[in-house]
């Protein structure tokens, strides 16, 4: 049983719980703060079906597999089958061949621009949700969601719809404080589309109205036959109906209990916005679309509803012991045991706000009327499963459990036995396995690369992505990122290895403005080895900032170059 | 060295300076791999002025010209006419490396001198960490203003002092400080002079910026301080030739013993030539004067061999000095 020996994640204070919304570059927002979306489809929520293989090979499609993934910076894993979609570099990656090979699809493809942020699909249709920095002139800069774009036929053609903003007729105005200015703000309060759209009786539910897709990011969404659910942060709960010819309508605000109840019901008669200044449980993260209804996490806990968003019910950490009310991930389990089917719903239940919560995984089997929590202490990032074994990406660490949370297994450092190059961080943004019945590979996201796993994470590799050197304007050697923060992380190196054979041996040394020798990073080295740099010096001290001089020796080739710190 | 004294006399002490560095070298070689490269201020540790580069940056004891507050600032006053230098180096690897300086005497005991430095990598690529150019360039620069003052407390004695402003910028973040350099040099004789010099101190640079999104972070690199004793001999070989000789033992916090060692030989005090070992590296340079409007102009040149780095390249540096 692993103990808490951490705090809640320290990297990303909740900020926009302290009334305000949190403005960093999106992919932070995305990749570093905890807020990803748990993405875990269950085709058609019967294990049946995920054997069921939808989407083809590059060489089917037409498109050049690709060797590695487009990008080191993983967002989101989603698997069915033997498939897998990562979102890596402004793109979607899918693989088949537990990462052999990879068909990597962009904005050039038809893809909304932005980086994936959700990924997910129903019966062969593929939906991808993006976000993309704003790219004011001044900082920090607004995350602005692009939509969600959407293919039928495996990722070749694209349409695309629009980040849902709100219209309506304007009942009349409320103020709000802007966090990122502490000034106050005039929103408008709408109610006629509330009524039409959610059954909801009362005349007295407001929506205010968001108008603008900056912090509208969909994080996380759910798919099935007759709706699509987003979980869009500022935008709140969304939901549109999805008809029988295929059209998908208008995209609602779906009233969630206020702050100040734990359940609402359409026939009841409330005095409330929907307002995600006003009520945590209103900024939305992560959405599923499960067996027995719709569960929706929070920063106000998670929330379930059976009967297509008439009736809410919301579980909080003060009532119901879930462990913390910041619910970045939910997924839907099932495992066959002793010849009966067993379902769980799990949540990554961090810390909102109170001292009493706690980051950790919470779960139920009995579809919320007991919560049991495990892995207190860590920040989840992520979720997903293989039978009755359980997979969590942690902002510390990479964890496994086959008995329900009873003990955790953690992965240590993912090293790549070939290469020797490695994953610099132990934050883990997302994880998908591929079921034993396929490849059963593992696939472990950060933003410092993918690892992916064939053997239950004994050995691990590590496709990197990186332009190649020396060829479309491409110097013939570079170090990236550059400039790079040893306090954030570390620098690779890059050379042209045209015209090198296996047996070259590869010699990189870093030196000062001075010329003196800074640390000799490989000596006669595999020519084919990972060269990092972490930014020390020969005796491990950390370098001052500046650019310092790299020269690499490799068989008879020499190469030179600049890779700059800045701390 | 026996064939060559058949024509020029040179003395016992310059057979002993020239086993002292071959003894020297030696240790430099086998201290080689203990080099602790990457403190702050890298750019003010590859001296500065082509006649004491071409002397392997062994200066101390000779530091009696512009270059002074950078070397050792007691040698301000030693200064007989007044001074204006220009120097810019070609260097190998991208380095920039330029200065402007001027010094002058000033009766009866004083002599003040300032030096601006600008210093530099030329602009890199900024990369992501997919490899890919953005699009965004690097700039490194560093500039460095020193002003120097001294006194001659004595014929044979001399102190100075020289207060030094850095400011660097490093693509996003900018910082400035101001340290100091002193010295003090003393005049043995008219054949030996011993100097001595600390460098660098109080200096450090503080960078800060939002690294995270959740406010400013800041950074210090403090410079390490430089400790430099150093020696020179004066010695003529006969009427037209004259020969000057120059050791400097250097000290740096976290880094191993560095050795300097110059030579320059002179002809009617007009034209140079100098050679050196710079701790590793080969040094190489001359000296020629010319007469324009009627004033002293002196061209320099130096060629420095980077013996560190296994690719054998080759430096530059030229400089003008004109005296009033």
């Amino acid at each position: 049983m692993i103990t808490n020996v951490h705090g809640d994640c320290p990297f990303y204070p909740l900020s926009f719980f302290m009334k305000r919304f949190t403005i960093v570059r999106y992919q932070r927002i995305v990749y570093c703060t905890g807020l990803y979306l748990a993405i875990f489809i269950w085709l058609g929520s019967a294990p049946s079906v995920i054997a069921q293989r939808s989407f083809k090979m590059p060489n089917e499609t037409g498109a050049i597999a690709q060797e590695r993934p487009s990008g080191n910076s993983i967002g989101v894993i989603t698997t069915t089958g033997d498939t897998v979609f990562i979102a890596a570099g402004s793109n979607l990656n899918i693989t088949t061949n537990a990462g052999a090979a990879w068909n990597i699809i962009g904005r050039s493809d038809g893809l909304y621009k932005g980086s994936p942020v959700a990924i997910t699909h129903h019966k062969s249709v593929l939906y991808v949700t993006t976000a993309y920095d704003s790219s004011l002139a001044i900082e920090p800069t607004y995350g602005v969601s692009g939509g969600i774009s959407i293919s039928k036929d495996f990722g070749n053609t694209w349409s695309h719809i629009a980040q849902p903003t709100d219209t309506g007729t304007i009942r009349g105005p409320v103020v709000r404080t802007d966090a990122r200015t502490s000034q106050p703000i005039v929103l408008n309060l709408v109610r006629d589309v509330m009524r039409r759209q959610t059954g909801f009786l009362t005349d007295s539910i407001y929506v205010v109205t968001i108008k603008s897709a900056i912090d509208n990011i969909t994080f996380d969404i759910a798919v099935n036959d007759s709706s699509i659910w987003l979980a869009a942060f500022a935008g709140g709960l969304r939901r549109a109906r999805i008809a029988l010819d295929g059209t998908i309508g208008y995209f609602t605000p779906m009233p969630l209990p206020p702050d100040s109840l734990l359940e609402i019901k359409a026939d009841r008669d409330y005095d409330f916005s929907i307002d995600p200044l006003e009520h945590y449980n209103h900024r939305v993260f992560s959405v599923i679309s499960a067996r027995d209804g719709i569960w929706c996490g929070s920063a106000g806990g998670i929330n379930f509803s059976s009967d297509f968003g008439q009736t809410w019910k919301r579980y909080t950490s003060d009532q119901h012991h879930i462990s913390g009310n910041f619910v970045t991930a939910l997924a839907e389990q099932f495992y066959t045991e002793s010849g009966s089917l067993h379902r769980v719903i799990w949540a990554g239940t961090n810390r909102a706000l109170s001292s009493a919560e706690e980051s950790g995984v919470s779960f139920t089997t009995d579809s919320g009327a007991t919560w049991q929590t495990s892995l207190r202490g860590y920040f989840v990032n992520n979720i997903t499963f293989d039978g009755k074994t359980v997979y969590v990406a942690t902002s510390d660490g990479l964890f496994r459990s086959s008995n329900l949370g009873q003990s955790w297994e953690r992965f240590i450092t993912i090293i790549d036995q070939t290469s020797g190059d490695r994953i610099f961080t132990s934050e883990f943004t997302t994880i998908g396995v591929t079921p034993k019945s396929g490849t059963h590979t593992i696939f472990a996201g950060t933003y410092d690369g993918l690892g992916i796993s064939t053997d239950d994470g004994v050995t691990w590799t590590i496709p990197r992505a990186y332009a190649k050197p020396g060829q479309k304007g491409n110097p013939s050697s570079y170090a990236y990122p550059n400039p790079f923060s040893p306090k954030y992380g570390i620098t690779r190196f890059q050379f042209d290895k045209d015209d090198l054979s296996s047996d070259d041996r590869v010699t990189l040394s870093i030196y000062d403005f001075s010329m003196t020798p800074v640390v000799t990073l490989v000596k006669n080295a595999p020519i084919d080895q990972t060269i990092f740099w972490n930014g020390r010096n020969q005796k491990d001290q950390r370098v001052a900032n500046g650019t310092y001089i790299y020269i690499i020796e490799a068989g008879k080739k020499k190469f030179h170059g600049k890779v700059t710190v800045r701390k | 060295m026996i064939i060559l004294r058949r024509y020029l006399y040179i003395p016992t002490s310059y057979l002993i300076w020239m086993q002292w560095m071959v003894f020297s070298i030696t240790t430099a070689a086998a201290l080689y791999a203990g080099d602790n490269g990457g403190r702050a201020g890298s750019f003010l540790r590859l001296g500065l002025g082509p006649r004491a580069r071409a002397m392997g940056d062994a200066y101390t004891a000779l530091a009696d010209n512009v270059y002074a507050p950078y070397y050792n600032p007691a040698g301000l006053p030693l200064i007989v006419q007044p001074e204006v230098a220009v120097s810019t180096g070609i260097l190998s690897f991208d380095r920039q490396f330029t200065s402007a300086g001027f010094a002058k005497f000033l009766p009866p005991k004083a002599g003040f001198g300032i030096n601006v430095l600008r210093s530099g990598f030329g602009e890199s690529d900024v990369r992501d960490a997919d490899g890919n150019a953005t699009g965004e360039h690097i700039e490194d620069t560093q500039y460095t203003v020193m002003f120097g003052f001294a006194l001659r407390f004595s014929e044979k004695f001399s102190a100075g002092i020289a207060p030094q402003w850095i400011h660097s910028r490093i693509y996003d973040v900018t910082a400035s400080s101001v340290g100091l350099n002193v010295g003090a040099l003393y005049q043995y004789s008219p054949v030996w002079s011993f100097g001595i010099s600390l460098k660098n101190l109080l200096q450090k640079l503080q960078y800060s910026r939002n690294a995270t999104g959740l406010g400013d972070e800041t950074t210090v690199d403090k410079l390490p301080a430089t400790l430099r004793l150093g020696v020179a001999h004066h010695h003529s070989l006969n009427e037209n030739f004259s020969l000057v000789a120059s050791y400097d033992l250097e000290k740096t916090s976290g880094y191993t013993l560095a050795h300097h060692f110059g030579a320059e030989i002179g002809w009617q005090n007009k034209f140079f030539l100098r050679t050196g070992l710079d701790q590793y590296d080969w040094t190489a340079g001359l000296g020629i004067p010319f007469d324009t409007f009627g004033e002293k102009l002196i061209v320099d040149y130096t060629v420095i061999l980077d013996g560190r780095n296994g690719i054998s390249t080759v430096s530059h540096d030229m400089g003008l000095y004109v005296r009033f």
